[in-house]
């Protein structure tokens, strides 16, 4: 475990100290933010609630996904690629526990996108926030949980960027744009509703809004955390089942 | 081909065999059966062209990789079953890695250290590869003979009995080859048994106290550099120019002449030792032959190289 916590702490330092990677996590989903509530896009479909309100849970949603599937997918391929993890192979250093410093690390990267975009949401648009902090975090947890594990598995079968970016797009698209995060799914169409109720951001968008937008209500968000939670165990059962930390 | 008697062995390699599956159903055969000791404290070189399976046994040894057939054991330890053991042990430069961004060297081997669960002697690692004044810089900062150095210090962590080095020395300079061989020697003078693989004759020649030469997944021969170039009967070659055609029957009776090639204008003679060049000399000023552009070759084990495989050494 003291070999997975230095892995993490190195991750964190290599996180804040590079631009690039704060500028795509951090700045970026904020900047789509600001950028869709200034227009006046969407907002017809969201039943009353202002738009900035109704788009900050589905923009964190976005980035969580992102951070997972985008982020921590490339990382690997980079980690893999420059020989890294390799290096790492020689040591007495276990494979989970390399796995563990690594991703335990972009949770803390997710539990700051939260809050900078939250600030955002809150400070320049007055969206709204009830202030429900503690299910905010475990549904964010769960929700980073499966897509950090996407991004693993991801990896586990590309070995390039070239190899890594079809798949991305491919997974990462139909969860941003049917997700439930810039518009509700109700607005779908029906055969593409169907696909919507399947997918883990319609769930994760829902259950932060549910958590931003009002007062706690368990009710409203039990069914959120069960689905996301079916969906941890499920990607958990896959990457324990597929995922091999190779040399290359 | 084993020249160990077994009691200092840290490293035995017996019958080793790597298969790889290809295409509709063939296989590669990257390992054919080698076998070798290394001795502790010496320096034991593997010397073959690129695909010759050095960096295949290496990775084997180090438990990156397992065997299809054979056994390995490493301080004792069975590369298979005991491999955490052996990899607390050892140390290890790859041919290529590279290393986290963003974090300084020292940053770096302390991090190396944790993974053994160990705290890094930054002032002791980085004073040994002389690279104490960059313990701040970022490795993308240093130049290609100083990074390889630092690797070698992040492979030095955790302090290893045994050291492997895959090529530390390609793509770089003269000067920095050389300055990372004199660093190779200081760590094995201070204990360390260092096994590494190159493709530089030279370098097997000056560093290594023994050294296998590899080709296509074998092993051709294995003995201390000196001993395999001695073997080779045309140990030492003189050549020179003449002004006139040069009669080969001049230094036929010569003792320890065993070759003489001469195609005027240039003669070769093949001796045995250079005990043998001043008679050469006598012979070339009594006879008042004219003579320019003397030149002397000792064997190398390019040569060896050469003789055992019938080709020269990277065709």
């Amino acid at each position: 475990m003291q070999s997975a916590y230095q892995l993490f702490l190195a991750n964190l330092k290599i996180f804040y100290r590079n631009s690039q990677g704060f500028y795509w996590t951090i700045l970026m989903p904020s900047i789509i933010y600001i950028a869709l509530s200034v227009l006046p896009i969407g907002a017809f479909l969201t039943k009353g609630i202002d738009y900035p309100s109704f788009l900050l849970p589905g923009i964190v949603a976005m980035s969580i996904m992102q951070t997972g599937i985008y982020g921590l997918a490339y990382w690997m391929v980079d980690l893999k690629s420059q020989g890294i993890i390799k290096r790492f192979l020689v040591t007495p250093i276990r494979s989970v526990d390399i796995i563990l410093g690594i991703v335990s690390s972009r949770i803390i990267v997710v539990l700051v996108e939260v809050l900078s975009l939250t600030l955002v949401g809150v400070i320049f648009f007055n969206a709204r926030f009830a202030g429900n902090f503690f299910s905010i975090f475990i549904i964010s947890i769960l929700g980073a949980g499966i897509f950090l594990l996407a991004g693993l598995l991801i990896s586990n079968y590309a070995k390039t960027y070239d190899t890594a970016a079809p798949v991305t797009s491919a997974i990462g698209l139909p969860l941003t744009f049917l997700g439930n995060i810039f518009f509700p799914i109700d607005s779908l169409p029906h055969i593409l509703k169907i696909v919507a109720k399947i997918l883990p951001t319609t769930y994760l968008a829902d259950g932060l809004r549910q958590s931003y937008l009002y007062a706690f209500d368990f009710q409203k968000i039990s069914k959120d955390i069960l689905i996301l939670a079916v969906w941890l165990v499920f990607m958990s059962g896959l990457t324990v089942w597929l995922f091999k930390l190779k040399e290359d | 081909m084993e020249i160990s008697n077994g009691v200092n062995d840290v490293i035995s390699v017996k019958n080793l065999i790597k298969t790889y599956p290809l295409a509709k159903g063939k296989t590669l055969n990257a390992l054919n059966g080698i076998s070798f000791n290394v001795e502790k404290d010496e320096i034991f070189g593997i010397l073959g062209p690129n695909g010759a399976g050095k960096t295949t046994t290496l990775e084997i040894i180090e438990g990156l990789k397992h065997q299809t057939a054979g056994q390995v054991t490493v301080l004792g330890f069975d590369n298979i079953r005991q491999t955490n053991e052996i990899k607390k042990r050892i140390g290890v430069q790859l041919q290529s890695s590279d290393y986290f961004p963003h974090l300084n060297l020292g940053e770096l081997l302390d991090l190396f250290a944790s993974l053994y669960r160990q705290t890094a002697n930054r002032t002791y690692l980085l004073g040994l590869v002389d690279l104490k004044e960059k313990e701040h810089e970022v490795v993308k900062n240093l130049s290609g003979g100083q990074k390889q150095r630092f690797t070698i210090a992040t492979s030095l962590v955790n302090m290893p009995a045994i050291l492997f080095l895959d090529e530390p020395t390609t793509g770089l300079d003269p000067h920095a080859r050389r300055e990372m061989w004199k660093l190779i020697k200081n760590i094995n003078s201070r204990g360390t048994t260092i096994v590494m693989t190159t493709h530089y004759m030279e370098e097997a020649e000056f560093l290594c106290n023994k050294v296998a030469i590899m080709d296509s997944g074998k092993i051709l021969k294995i003995a201390e550099p000196k001993k395999l170039i001695e073997d080779l009967s045309h140990t030492t070659q003189i050549a020179f120019f003449t002004s006139e055609p040069c009669d080969e029957n001049l230094f036929k009776n010569l003792p320890g002449v065993i070759k003489i090639f001469s195609r005027y204008p240039k003669t070769i003679l093949e001796i045995k030792s250079l005990d043998h060049i001043s008679a050469v000399l006598n012979i070339l000023k009594t006879g008042n032959i004219n003579f320019s552009g003397f030149t002397l070759k000792t064997a190398s084990l390019e040569d060896v190289y050469l003789n055992l495989t019938g080709r020269e050494f990277g065709e």
